[in-house]
């Protein structure tokens, strides 16, 4: 199993976080469950098809090139067979800013590339399943980016802004600090970021506090759990639980052990 | 198979899902406002639990009663854990935990400092115009009065 980051071309860093090619066999049925992590991304699957659930629902068929949005809650993946995906991480507001979509359509799917304006879904899917080599298939993928990067240069606005301002402070942001922040009003923060990113200010700070919060605690070997608390502004451990239980269907106690057990794995 | 065409999601049940989303968005905003004008005038709510008394349109009962949450619980947030959209019914279920801590009195209950976590059924129907017709909303009622007078 393989699974490689690839960097955008400094221009383009405003909207791609970065690329990626997961390549493998699952022999036997596999199942990789994910939280929310506060990005979108553009998929092609040149391989075996797969399916994906969120919550209780039962597991659906992914299109073979699909784009996302947000999520709100943990989904998972089903895989069986060949794997072979590449794809493009997306900053929160590059669909938007890229294609103009109402990004509310796309929180919690996973819908056919053909739904985004002006794509070529067939040629584009070809194009990178026709590549031998992993650069091969990051061209295609770049090359896409860049052809919007002129537009979506011209929609950057302070929404853009708040982002930044949220992700800098890790999440740990009230929505007034950020409209304060930015000197603008909060409605008009909430009613456009709703716009561009398809989720609440609150909800991205929300998801984006959790994603550093589960960061440092899988890198750290020692956790002063209260501290944790205090640093990401949780009113106490229930609340802690609470969130990590929602967003990732385990207690933080587990989720560090998993992580120290995976590092040991990986040092062996 | 061509699974771009047997797996694409329809545009208008896309535009649903996306209207239940603004409308938890508008919730977390506390925007009253906001989340009714995603519905249609005369469109109408059913709060499951707490009976007829509690069912009539979302202009009137629904505005009276998130208004009154929100007062109540000024911290009031919520995370959408799935939408489901059913073909025969075309409506879009939503599973959603609400919770918040209590703040001032609800519905008869004087606050003791204590929150409420609960899942909550939505149950969305729409207009051909997009705006929200019908709104079913159900939840454990006992669980979040007992949360609440611990």
């Amino acid at each position: 199993m393989r699974y490689q980051k690839f960097h955008p071309a400094k221009v383009l860093l405003p909207f791609v976080e970065c690329y990626f090619i997961w390549e493998g066999e699952a022999a036997e049925s596999m199942q990789v469950q994910s939280p929310p992590n506060s990005y979108s991304s553009i998929v092609f699957n040149y391989a075996d098809l797969y399916k994906a659930s969120q919550h209780k629902a039962e597991p659906v068929v992914v299109p073979r090139a699909f784009v996302s949005g947000q999520f709100t809650s943990n989904y998972t993946l089903w895989l069986h067979g060949k794997i072979g995906l590449a794809g493009m991480v997306l900053r929160p507001s590059a669909l938007y800013n890229f294609f103009g979509v109402r990004m509310s359509q796309l929180v919690n799917a996973r819908v056919s590339l053909s739904f985004l304006p002006g794509l070529p879904e067939e040629i584009l899917w070809t194009a990178v399943k026709n590549q031998s080599s992993d650069e091969g298939r990051i061209r295609v993928l770049e090359e896409l980016a860049l052809s919007y990067v002129t537009v979506a240069k011209s929609n950057l606005t302070v929404i853009d802004e708040a982002i930044d301002y949220i992700d800098a402070s890790k999440g740990c942001v009230s929505v007034e600090a950020v409209a304060s922040h930015l000197k603008i009003s909060r409605r008009y923060l909430e009613k456009k970021f709703l716009e561009k990113v398809g989720v609440s200010p609150k909800f991205y700070s929300r998801i984006k506090r959790f994603g550093n919060l589960s960061n440092k605690i899988a890198h750290h070997e020692k956790i002063d759990w209260q501290e944790i608390v205090e640093e990401y502004g949780f009113h106490d451990q229930s609340h802690l639980v609470k969130e990590f239980m929602e967003f990732n269907r385990m207690n933080p106690t587990r989720y560090h052990l998993v992580h120290q057990e995976l590092t040991r794995f990986v040092k062996q | 198979m061509n699974p771009s065409i047997h797996q694409q999601e329809r545009v208008d049940v896309l535009a649903k899902k996306g209207t239940c989303i603004e409308f938890f968005s508008a919730y977390q905003d506390m925007d009253v406002d906001r989340m009714l004008g995603l519905c249609a005038p005369n469109g109408t709510v059913s709060f499951v639990p707490l009976g007829a008394d509690y069912a009539g349109k979302l202009h009137e009962i629904g505005k009276a009663v998130w208004s009154a949450l929100m007062d109540a619980f000024p911290d009031l947030d919520n995370t959408v854990k799935s939408q489901q959209y059913d073909e025969v019914a075309d409506a879009v279920t939503c599973q959603v935990v609400i919770f918040g801590k209590q703040e001032k009195e609800f519905a008869g209950l004087a606050p003791k400092g204590n929150g409420f976590d609960s899942e909550h059924i939505f149950i969305f129907r729409f207009d051909p115009d997009g705006k929200i017709t019908d709104l079913k909303i159900d939840w454990d009622h006992e669980s979040f009065v007992s949360q609440l007078t611990r």
